[in-house]
């Protein structure tokens, strides 16, 4: 273990660190752009069932940030990674904190329904349970 | 920005929480999560602007070196806990989607005789936290041994912590992953629901 991280601490330099930090920077901002990109799915069928319009400025800065994340590949320095970085998952984070917080009931109230709905179609059960009675 | 971003994580992990109590419980409060939380983050927040200085009157944070190791670890300790908050929060995600599946799938009255703790993941959480802090713990304490014994200089240390932080990204994007497809698990669920 010693004489591995001793030839780690020779070779694995700052310039080795940067190049696979660009690579990783880009495979999980695009996991979040996946991941928002979903959640706001999910949020335009919950918005469809209650008659209202879709979902359409979240989706332009989402997709903002999906042009900012091959520009990963252009910053020299850590800081300059970290700065564009921030940006692009700031946006995506304000996306989702956005949409959790206006959304949220409306998710509840969804999926509420369907639980309702679906334990209606089991005979013998009791739609007021809560699923922990259940489990 | 370390405390900002485990600020958001826990945000995130928040709302996760939310959603996998109202679904199982019916409710969403969670007042004793929360106290806890904003206690962790405030020890978090002087263990990063005030902890050099408490550390300093412990142990010798003059030398350059000293110095450079007790950096490198605050700032490997954060990048270690963001990475158990992604992790948490990836099994609040399988949670969510299986509780989701059960009640779309109508398995509910089946899955009853299945203990709860085996179904909803419940073990996974200490266990993750239990491995993420022996790992660093382990990676720390081998780092400070290789200072004391093989003489470790300070560049070293840099490169050594660097490696430390991108092993810390894989676990992260493995995680990040995980959850994405989660997500697009339980959009696909919904909507073949909303279909019926």
């Amino acid at each position: 273990m010693d004489s591995l991280l001793l030839w780690i601490g020779t070779y694995f330099t700052e310039e080795t660190y940067m190049f696979y930090t660009k690579i990783q920077g880009m495979i999980w901002s695009l996991a979040d752009f996946l991941l928002i990109f979903f959640i706001l799915k999910i949020i335009d069928l919950v918005r469809a069932n209650e008659g209202k319009g879709k979902i359409f400025f979240r989706y332009l800065f989402l997709w903002s940030s999906a042009v900012l994340t091959p520009l990963l590949i252009l910053p020299q320095t850590k800081n300059g990674f970290f700065l564009l970085e921030s940006i692009i998952c700031g946006i995506q984070f304000s996306i989702l904190v956005y949409t959790v917080m206006v959304e949220r009931k409306r998710v509840f109230n969804f999926t509420h329904g369907m639980m309702i709905r679906n334990r209606r179609s089991i005979s013998g059960s009791n739609p007021s349970e809560t699923l922990e009675t259940l489990m | 920005m370390a405390v900002f971003w485990t600020l958001a994580e826990g945000i995130i992990l928040v709302f996760m929480r939310w959603g996998f109590l109202f679904l199982k419980k019916g409710q969403e409060r969670q007042n004793g999560f929360l106290i806890s939380f904003a206690i962790l983050l405030a020890l978090l927040t002087s263990l990063f602007f005030w902890g050099e200085n408490a550390f300093g009157k412990i142990i010798d944070l003059e030398k350059g070196l000293h110095l450079s190791a007790y950096r490198w670890a605050i700032w490997n300790f954060f990048c270690s806990l963001w990475v158990i908050l992604e992790g948490v929060i990836m099994i609040y995600g399988f949670r969510i989607y299986k509780i989701l599946k059960s009640i779309f799938k109508n398995e509910i009255p089946k899955k009853a005789k299945v203990p709860v703790k085996r179904t909803d993941f419940a073990w996974g959480i200490p266990l993750l936290v239990l491995f993420f802090l022996l790992f660093y713990s382990f990676f720390e304490c081998t780092v400070l041994s290789m200072i004391i014994k093989h003489g470790m200089d300070a560049k070293n240390l840099h490169n050594v912590s660097l490696f430390y932080i991108r092993i810390c990204g894989l676990f992260w994007i493995f995680f990040e992953w995980v959850i994405a497809l989660l997500t697009i698990k339980i959009y696909v669920l919904l909507k073949s629901e909303r279909g019926v």
